[in-house]
């Protein structure tokens, strides 16, 4: 018994200076792990069948799954642009709907502080559901189901408001949990390999955490899309989103700004930047390298770094979504 | 009045409602108020602390202390969290809008150059980190620049030590002309120099952009303005709880008014409950009066309609039944003129139309029709009342339908009854007469023959006895007619087919046609034989024919006979009640041509004495009726002013088809005894005396009787028998047949004719049971009865 007691002491002790020792460690590092976002099961009931319910589109033809696959495409569509109703191609890449809860802003320019509004944009806009507020509840508001599941959670029913909550808290749910990496940054040493260290090291030491840094890895501001190099020279564009936060704010100095993207599930998320332009992961670190950091990065680093980004992606849904062998992305 | 006062004081009930629901709200916004209060002091601290926050981010993340943008950027989200919070907080003091605006604008810049701070800090660190390795990168690829590359390298680092230091930032943008071919180094340099300053720049910007003064300043007017509404507050609470006690004193007031208005309504109350029983107590009894009339209304066999103008509002099954309907939705609703005949109709509807200045209508008589076109009388009676300010009528029908049939059949019935007892007592009146008559012409005739057997005249005085004899003769024929009338002439029945008597009459009838008028004869050969007496329905021909002919200067009669079958109403239409029954019957038909009858006429044709004849005697068409009536015959007649007559006599068919052997009553032959005693028995010493002497002028030996009870004494006091008693029917004490009876039951053989001026088929009848040796018919000449007596005796 007094065994038992002594080996429970031990492990309580352990586990208090394992903290106290992650903490001191996290404070040094730039890359933060992800925690759980407390969220209402109800509300994301109601949430998770909104997402995958395809009358929030004009033409009950898509719904939010069809830019954010959860299964194949890590929450994006591996498409250049996605298109919406009736083919309408968009004007950027979709980024991955998973761990969107972490970020900042929402949109490449932005222009949503939130998620909610985020939902907003995605179904008014005319090149992705092209749906309004009155067709959409028109076309809810008499399922009976809908009626069930807003009751305990919106007290005026299920309105616009209600919706865009709902799905909000659901999208608080997709999150990438519990990765290699964060496995490491809590003091398991041998959760990433030694090559994979590397890649971080190279991560760090190129600067690429300069922007790239925190839980999501990216998501918490906004940089200038060439910042050591023209990009826009090298691949003029007339397109009004290449133009960025600008589009927002209309300050000169936000020109070709983009919040910049979250790295946690880029080996599963091609094509890159805002364009879609890049489809290769090590041509995309190293136009990284040109374009924001002014320095080429040798082949070697750039693997290693790639090695390194294959620990980011963790858990969803008690399934790991690291690719089981890399360039199977 | 009552209402007025109600409404008034639930006004001021309401009023102070109101006024305790605004001072709960003033209540509520005070506690309210008090909340907010915290709410916005705290929220605007935590503001201030975020602000500060940031900042210390800010300056932490340039010093190296922390190396991700996570906390600043969660302390940045909650300011402008905290924003919102603040706005939906004061959103409606409309006093602080501009102190907001002031620390949101505030935060905005503070947002916008942290963003700015996190861009710029992340590309400077890392130029700064790169510089050296990118100059000895320099170094290795361009040996020749070796030293100006420490040089500028030496003086990018004294520039980031002294980023102050003008000059040292002059040279160094001169000496970075030198290096133009080297864009990474241009733009590594550039950012050295400038995005130093950028970075200070935003932390300068998020620290002095005055979010916290806003705030404060936010804090201090939103303090003022809380406690200028507290003042405002605690005058209104003052004002309320004047407001207050005037409401409570009115609230008693109201409440003695309610207290009192109670106990009157109390009694009130009471007298409504009395009032309520007494209607409840009426409207029960009403309610069971109305099953009562409705169960009279279903039981009685008269139809009830209500109506209203003519519309029917309701009727009763008889009335549903009466007019062919099946349920009662069937006839109500509908008009009920429809039901009323066309004749009555008009008259119907206007009394609908009086109906407002009527309130009864006698009972009337109307012709109704059913559902099936069938027409029905009805008596009608209808009140009318008043129902909703409009008139309704209530009426009831009675089928009469049957009652009035039967009145008009007994009505004809009585005509006929009387008629019949007319003829009745005239023929009684005629058989009288005649009676009498016979006997007084028995007597002339009688000693007229005596006269002229007994005395030998002069040829004047025997063509005086031969002119009263023919007058005598005509007197008797005459006797002969009204009895006839009276049905008690003398009759012979037997067996006789009609067409023959008509074919052996026809010479005889065309003789006393006029010479203009033809008779045309449609017989029938094969005519059954009936029973009558031939010379009675030769008279009826004769009589009809002579009619027939003097009702016409010229044309044709048609005389026809035949067999028919007669019903019983047929019957009833041309008889009178004399029992004839209905079946087949043999007619002679006589129609003629001639100026015919009115229907004043025709009811008087078989009077006795009526003639429409200047010379006639007005017996020949009653005698016809008596005939016809002996005969259990019928006599139908036809008659149109203008166009002529038709008779029709009926005699009834004997269809066992066996004709009775002449039955010749009043004679039998057996001229064996010419000598004896004769019993004479009649009251009218007359005719004994006339009887007397043509007896004993026969040779014969009289004895004398003036009654039956002297017969009798005679007959059994009598020496000499009594070969023959002659006895007449109608005598004082007894008559002639209790006087037979009475003979019979002394001498069972004894031989009595019977004398009498009654049909002898009626005196046959009378002594049916017993064996009459014969009938002598009054008045008899000398012969016939010393025919009959020879026979007799």
């Amino acid at each position: 018994m007094l065994k038992f007691y002594a080996k429970l002491c031990g492990v309580w002790v352990g586990m208090l200076w394992s903290q106290v020792a992650w903490s001191l460690d996290l404070s040094i590092e730039p890359i933060q792990p992800i925690q759980v976002i407390n969220t209402n099961p109800a509300k994301v009931s109601l949430g998770k069948k909104l997402f995958f319910d395809t009358r929030l589109s004009h033409d009950n033809s898509i719904n939010c799954a069809h830019c954010h696959d959860l299964t194949h495409a890590g929450g994006a569509d591996h498409l250049k642009y996605s298109f919406g109703v009736e083919g309408r191609e968009g004007a950027v890449n979709s980024p991955t709907v998973f761990n969107a809860a972490l970020n900042f802003s929402q949109f490449w320019d932005g222009r949503a502080a939130t998620l909610e509004e985020q939902v907003n944009g995605s179904v008014n806009n005319h090149a992705e559901m092209a749906s309004n507020w009155e067709e959409i509840l028109r076309k809810l508001q008499p399922d009976k189901d809908y009626q069930k599941l807003a009751a305990p959670v919106c007290k005026q029913g299920l309105d616009a408001d209600c919706i865009r909550r709902s799905i909000a808290e659901y999208e608080k749910t997709l999150l990438t949990l519990d990765s290699r990496f964060d496995q490491y940054l809590r003091g398991h040493e041998s959760a990433i390999t030694a090559e994979e260290k590397h890649g971080y090291h190279l991560f760090k030491l190129y600067g690429c955490v300069a922007c790239h840094q925190g839980r999501n890895v990216g998501g918490n501001l906004y940089q200038v899309l060439g910042v050591m190099a023209n990009y826009f020279d090298d691949f003029p564009s007339n397109d009004k989103a290449s133009l960025g936060r600008f589009n927002v704010t209309g300050d000169e100095e936000d020109k070709h700004k983009f919040k910049v993207p979250s790295l946690r599930l880029v080996v599963l998320t091609p094509p890159y930047f805002h364009d879609g332009r890049i489809e290769k992961l090590d041509e995309t670190i190293r136009s990284m390298g040109k374009y924001q950091l002014g320095r080429q990065i040798p082949d070697q680093d750039i693997a290693s770094i790639i090695h390194f980004l294959y620990t980011l992606p963790g858990i969803y849904q008690g399934k790991s979504l690291e690719p089981v062998k890399q360039g199977q992305e | 009045m009552q209402n007025i006062t109600v409404k008034w004081h639930l006004a001021v009930v309401v009023l102070i409602l109101l006024a305790l629901l605004i001072i709960m709200r003033m209540n509520d916004f005070h506690h309210s108020s008090e909340i907010n209060y915290q709410k916005i002091h705290a929220a605007l601290e935590h503001e201030i602390r975020l602000d500060a926050e940031s900042e210390l981010n800010m300056l932490m993340l340039l010093n190296r202390h922390i190396y991700h943008y996570d906390q600043l950027t969660a302390s940045t989200h909650r300011l402008q969290q905290g924003m919102f919070k603040i706005d939906h907080l004061i959103h409606n003091i409309a006093i602080l809008s501009k102190y907001f605006e002031r620390v949101q604008a505030s935060v905005d810049i503070q947002t916008h150059a942290i963003n700015d701070f996190k861009s710029d800090l992340g590309v400077l660190i890392n130029s700064q980190r790169y510089f050296p390795t990118f100059i000895k990168m320099l170094i290795d690829q361009y040996p020749q620049h070796t030293m100006a590359l420490r040089i500028y390298s030496e003086n990018v680092y004294q520039y980031l030590l002294q980023p102050d230091d003008e000059h040292l930032k002059k040279v160094l943008t001169q000496s970075d002309e030198k290096f133009l071919d080297i864009p990474e180094l241009t733009r590594h340099v550039h950012i050295l120099l400038t995005y130093g300053q950028r970075v200070q720049g935003s932390i300068e910007v998020a620290v002095n952009c005055g979010t916290a003064e806003n705030i404060q300043k936010l804090s201090k007017h939103f303090d003022m303005q809380y406690e200028h509404d507290l003042k405002v507050q605690n005058l209104q609470k003052y004002a309320l709880k004047a407001m207050i006690i005037l409401l409570l004193i009115y609230l008693s007031f109201l409440a003695w008014r309610v207290v009192s208005l109670i106990q009157e309504k109390s009694k009130n109350h009471n007298e409504l409950l009395k009032v309520k029983s007494q209607l409840e107590e009426k409207v029960h009894d009403l309610s069971k009066l109305e099953q009562r009339l409705r169960k009279l209304f279903d039981v009685i066999p008269d139809a009830v309609i209500v109506h209203q103008y003519g519309r029917c509002l309701f009727a009763n099954p008889a009335a549903i039944k009466m007019y062919g309907h099946k349920k009662n939705d069937d006839l109500v609703g509908k008009n009920v003129l429809k039901y009323i005949h066309k004749d009555d109709r008009s008259q119907v509807a206007q009394r609908i139309r009086d109906s407002k200045q009527v309130d009864r209508v006698p009972l009337l008589l109307e012709k109704h029709v059913r559902l099936d076109g069938s027409i029905f009388f009805v008596e009608a009676q209808g009140v009318s009342f008043e129902e909703d300010g409009k008139q309704v009528w209530v009426v009831l029908l009675h089928d009469v339908t049957q009652r009035l049939q039967e009145e008009k059949e007994s009505l004809a019935l009585k005509s006929a009854m009387e008629h019949s007892q007319r003829l009745e007592s005239l023929g009684v009146l005629a058989g009288g007469i005649a009676h009498d008559f016979n006997n007084l012409l028995s007597v002339i005739m009688g000693n007229v023959e005596l006269i002229k057997h007994g005395v030998t005249p002069s040829n004047e005085v025997k063509k005086y006895i031969g002119n009263t004899l023919k007058a005598t003769d005509k007197a008797a024929g005459l006797c002969q007619q009204m009895l006839a009338y009276s049905g008690r002439g003398q009759f012979i029945v037997q067996a006789v087919q009609l067409t023959s008597l008509i074919q052996d009459t026809a010479e005889l009838l065309q003789v006393s046609m006029k010479k203009n008028i033809t008779i045309h004869y449609d017989l029938n050969e094969s005519l059954p034989r009936v029973q009558v007496d031939q010379s009675q329905i030769q008279q009826i021909i004769l009589n009809l024919m002579t009619n027939a002919n003097e009702s016409m200067e010229s044309g044709s009669i048609v005389c026809r006979t035949g067999v028919c079958h007669v019903s019983h109403d047929a019957l009833k239409d041309m008889t009178y009640d004399w029992g004839v029954e209905a079946g087949d019957f043999v007619f002679v038909e006589v129609q003629d041509q001639g100026c015919g009858m009115d229907q004043k006429t025709l009811n008087k044709i078989f009077d006795p004495f009526f003639t429409t004849k200047f010379t006639g005697r007005g017996l020949g068409m009653s005698a016809v009726l008596g005939i016809v009536r002996a005969h259990h015959g019928a006599l139908d007649v036809h008659s149109e002013v203008g166009k002529g007559t038709c008779f029709r006599l009926l005699l009834p068919w004997d269809k066992t088809n066996n004709p009775s052997e002449n039955m010749p009553l009043d004679v039998k032959t057996d001229k064996g005894r010419k000598q004896g005693t004769v019993l004479l028995v009649d009251d009218e010493a007359m005719i004994r005396d006339v009887a007397c002497q043509m007896l004993e002028n026969m040779g014969l030996k009289v004895l004398q009787a003036e009654d039956g009870l002297e017969a009798v004494e005679v007959y059994q006091s009598s020496d000499v028998p009594i070969g023959m008693v002659l006895l007449d029917m109608t005598m004082p004490k007894m008559d002639g047949k209790a006087c037979f009876v009475a003979l019979k039951k002394i001498n069972p053989d004894v031989r009595v004719v019977i004398s009498s001026g009654y049909h002898a088929s009626e005196i046959q009848a009378e002594f049916s049971e017993y064996s009459l040796a014969a009938v002598v018919q009054k008045p008899y000449k000398y012969e016939k009865l010393k025919d009959i007596v020879m026979s007799v005796l």
